[in-house]
């Protein structure tokens, strides 16, 4: 439960105020930690089980939640957690790529190709047509670290400094990885729009 | 990581593409992410008026942001699944 004993000194709620924090602070949030545990999981159920095991965990633990702060960011740390330590590890679904191994070979990949700046025959408008589930398709594609930051600053909106905080890593590594997942999901989309006949094929 | 840009050299708007010299796609997202300061906000808001290919691949991060945000369906927790929570949570004192 490192998650909530890396937080400052705990303050001692009473009861009253934990259910008043709990109703006030948490529960407002549960859509989008709900969204958030079904962008992970890519299951209803589990992602019914994730939030509500966040939710537990995060009244038990409600002491190290400080009064004032950011409870979103809060309350996804725990679930983010609760995911990659519990969930994963219970669910029988074959892990997931390794990260590393995916940045790494990304890294070469980048080095090799220019990945990073070779993508320019997709455009703005390409993009637009395209529909809900193909973005969605080619979001949940992604190996799950870089699915992450993808959901934490476009759809949620956390600034890179709440990532750091939600994620445990230097800011440093959020930008990074955020440019490495925004540069796959690109590819992604650009293997769609080719598909749908916006790109031509280079002759 | 100058602050200061340099003078980028190219006029046309074709034969520029990706060898701007201005063109750093971490910086395009600083700005789009509200990460940037008020001068790198301008920087690249006076260059993509200028600079066709760079105004491309901004364009098309605000385009995927925006996708991203208004395309995939957002799910929501059932009502029944909520007061579930909310049970549990009273029987925790």
């Amino acid at each position: 439960m490192n998650y909530a004993m890396a937080e400052q000194a705990n303050t001692t709620y009473t009861e009253r105020e934990k259910y008043y924090i709990f109703n006030e602070e948490f529960m407002p949030h549960i859509d989008p930690m709900y969204n958030f545990a079904y962008r992970l999981t890519l299951d209803e159920d589990d992602a019914k089980d994730l939030v509500q095991d966040t939710y537990l965990k995060a009244f038990r633990f409600i002491n190290s939640f400080q009064k004032g702060t950011n409870a979103k960011a809060w309350l996804f740390r725990i679930l983010k957690n609760s995911f990659i330590n519990d969930f994963r590890k219970k669910s029988k679904q074959p892990a997931k790529v390794d990260y590393s191994e995916v940045e790494s070979f990304y890294n070469s990949d980048e080095a090799e190709t220019g990945v990073t700046t070779t993508t320019t025959d997709l455009r703005a408008e390409m993009v637009q047509d395209l529909i809900g589930d193909e973005v969605a398709t080619a979001l949940n594609s992604l190996a799950v670290d870089f699915r992450i930051v993808i959901i934490l600053c476009d759809i949620e909106g956390f600034t890179y400094e709440e990532m750091a905080r939600i994620l445990d890593i230097p800011i440093g590594t959020v930008r990074s990885r955020l440019h490495r997942a925004r540069n796959l999901l690109k590819e992604k989309l650009r293997l769609y729009a080719k598909k749908m006949g916006y790109i031509k094929e280079k002759e | 990581m100058a602050e200061k840009l340099p003078q980028h050299d190219h006029q046309g708007k074709s034969d520029c593409q990706d060898k701007c010299k201005e063109f750093d796609l971490q910086k395009f997202y600083l700005v789009l992410d509200g990460e940037a300061n008020s001068a790198q906000t301008q920087q690249l808001k006076a260059h993509i008026a200028d600079c066709y290919p760079c105004y491309q691949h901004y364009d098309l991060a605000v385009a995927i942001r925006k996708i991203l945000q208004y395309k995939i369906t957002k799910k929501c927790m059932s009502i029944k699944d909520i007061e579930e929570i909310r049970a549990r949570i009273s029987q925790m004192v």
